[in-house]
């Protein structure tokens, strides 16, 4: 599979970057709770190693982009597993791209509907609004994926 | 309508590997698989650069092939 590498890079840092915002939000979860009580001082713990992490993958990232000379613009600024090398790939993804923008139609209400169940899970997983909003494009990269390699190994 | 191409035939002919149509004409060899099982639709300038390489007009390589007319 060719996008196998973009794929990987893909999951990788949505799953790293949700793990950071989790963190993040435990973070500012705290410190609220800790600003509310007046009797205690201020304070909260902040989880480095998802942030830490994914630094270390972004590092990873652009030196084998950097080996491979893959230009500056497409390894910063755009997704790892677009691939346009010639015009059939291109037309793969403007295939995939289309597949991926109409799951967004589906997948964008289903995570609106799935956020009104915040009230069941917010004492035992505050941060579920993130979650949720992470499966937006872990949808969206799942789609693209099927889409280009259905199309791509159509033969 | 589909469009129908000698591709195969002509490297053959010319004694080319897939790799070697593929660099020639600057795209990947998957693409150049695609075109021989009819698969793919080239663009313009790709059946312009291919019909360069055999030594064709492009209509002697692609051809249009319509739907058979119900009756």
């Amino acid at each position: 599979m060719k996008i196998v590498w973009g794929l990987v890079c893909s999951f990788v840092t949505l799953f790293l970057f949700g793990w950071s915002l989790v963190a993040i939000f435990n973070f500012v979860h705290e410190f609220v709770g800790s600003i509310q009580q007046p009797s205690l001082a201020a304070s909260a713990s902040l989880d480095l190693m998802p942030i830490v992490l994914i630094s270390i993958f972004a590092a990873i990232q652009f030196f084998i982009a950097r080996a491979k000379k893959i230009p500056y613009r497409k390894s910063v600024w755009l997704p790892a597993e677009i691939e346009e090398t010639d015009e059939r790939e291109k037309t793969i993804t403007q295939k995939a791209s289309r597949a991926s923008y109409v799951s967004m139609y589906y997948a964008v209400p289903l995570a609106g509907a799935l956020i009104t169940l915040y009230p069941l899970v917010m004492t035992t997983m505050p941060y579920f609004p993130v979650l949720i909003v992470m499966l937006i494009p872990l949808v969206q990269v799942i789609v693209y994926a099927i889409t280009w390699n259905r199309a791509y190994y159509a033969v | 309508m589909k469009i129908r191409n000698r591709v195969k035939e002509l490297r053959a002919r010319d004694q080319f590997t897939q790799g070697d149509l593929a660099q020639a004409v600057g795209v990947t060899r998957q693409t150049i698989v695609a075109l021989e099982k009819d698969n793919y639709t080239p663009s313009l300038i790709l059946a312009m650069r291919i019909a360069e390489v055999f030594e064709l007009p492009v209509e002697q390589i692609f051809t249009l092939e319509k739907e058979e007319e119900t009756t």
